[in-house]
């Protein structure tokens, strides 16, 4: 309902968060020296900048960081729009928002899930725009079962939007106010599903070649769940891209950002100094 | 630089109007121990917006980049209605003793670094 942080960017209105570390803050700023840009991509479809905001985005702008989060086209309070949702658009949406923010020194992506591939497709597209990557659970390979990994994605998408023909309010005139205001987020979400391309457009993402990450020159951090049910995205990661900084994570899966948000933000921040720092050579180079 | 009425308590339900509507507050009582994610049901977008609003309303005076950045997720999804409360009164209290003391302002001072909002 409320709409006070607003951006144009491709002609779509996309809902942002600019945060930054307060002069009379206490604490340390490691980051404080570099003022980095870092801009945060989100998941896909239930997920917004919020996640990111929570967990990471506000103790990275403590520690000194220029901390930019967005709602891609679609989710959280961006605009909605029938068509525009492949990794490719979300590619150039994050940079059009970068562009409406006035940025123009190369920024550093720090990507969750699909954001995390967003953020990689990013690093191959315009590696002259990014200081670094940070990938959180990249989706990049195809399931050890042969499944596609847009597909698996399409798939459970799909299922939600079947969901929605279940969802109505019980006839009931105690209702709770606030279970009202959820079930209609939850039609909307639904019905968003049911409305727009997005998962032909997701389903109809370009594979990520062995080759072209191998040719990655940016550099890049990836961090993944032990158990993560991505585990054929690491192998490829692995694999390909020896040039990249691997963390992974004991005890936790997919969800690492959440069950280990303290270390995942101690190596991000750490990982933001080597990049920024002139003195240093980053993991990549 | 002071807010001239620093009744963060009432400010705080206007911008939960503000952002969620008050046909869904009517019928909830809302006291400082309300949370905002178990008893407003807020989804973590929604406590955003109410942040914005209260950086706008507040001009970057009350620091709520620090506060939330020493916060964990758990802590978040726990906070009350006064303890947010708490916060700016205490924020803008600080700010008030700095200006009696002949010091300049705190966050209020940096040219909205915690504003949180620009372009348009």
């Amino acid at each position: 309902m409320s709409r006070v942080a607003e951006l144009i960017a491709r002609g779509i209105t996309f809902h942002f968060q600019r945060l930054a570390r307060a002069e009379a803050a206490v604490g340390p700023s490691p980051l404080a020296p570099y003022h980095p840009s870092v801009v945060f991509v989100h998941g896909l479809f239930i997920d917004n900048l919020s996640s990111l905001y929570y967990s990471l985005a506000n103790p990275v702008a403590q520690a000194g960081a220029d901390a930019i989060l967005f709602d891609l086209r679609g989710h959280g309070r961006s605009e909605q729009t029938p068509t525009g949702y492949t990794l490719d658009d979300s590619v150039e949406d994050l940079f059009g928002v970068v562009d409406a923010l006035g940025i123009d020194d190369p920024v550093h992506i720090v990507g969750h899930s699909y954001g995390a591939s967003v953020a990689l497709r990013a690093g191959l597209r315009y590696p002259e725009r990014i200081a670094g990557l940070t990938l959180i659970e990249p989706h990049c390979a195809d399931a050890d079962d042969g499944g596609s990994w847009v597909d698996d994605i399409a798939d459970a998408l799909t299922a939600i939007a079947l969901c929605s023909e279940t969802l109505a309010l019980p006839a009931d005139d105690e209702v709770n106010p606030a279970a009202v205001r959820k079930l209609r987020a939850l039609q909307a979400t639904t019905a968003f599903l049911n409305a727009t391309t997005m998962i032909e457009d997701v389903a109809a993402a370009p594979r990520f070649t062995e080759a072209e990450l191998a040719d990655l020159e940016v550099p890049t951090m990836a961090i993944y769940g032990e158990h993560t049910d991505l585990s054929s995205s690491l192998a490829m990661i692995r694999e390909s891209m020896p040039q990249c900084r691997l963390e992974v994570f004991p005890d936790v899966g997919h969800s690492v950002l959440r069950d280990a948000t303290a270390k995942v933000l101690e190596l991000l921040i750490e990982w933001l100094g080597e990049c920024s720092d002139p003195e240093l050579e980053c993991a990549a180079s | 630089m002071t807010i001239d009425t620093p009744d963060a308590y009432a400010d705080i339900t206007q911008c939960l109007v503000a952002v969620i509507g008050d046909e869904f507050l009517l019928d909830i009582d809302v006291t400082p121990e309300t949370t905002f994610s178990r008893d407003l049901e807020l989804e973590s977008i929604e406590f955003i917006a109410l942040t914005e609003r209260l950086r706008q309303r507040y001009r970057g005076q009350v620091d709520f980049t620090s506060f939330l950045a020493g916060l964990t997720i758990d802590e978040i999804l726990a906070l009350t209605v006064g303890a947010l409360a708490e916060h700016i009164t205490r924020s803008l209290a600080d700010i008030a003793g700095a200006d009696m003391g002949g010091t300049e302002p705190g966050p209020g001072g940096t040219n909205g670094s915690d504003s949180g909002v620009q372009g348009g």
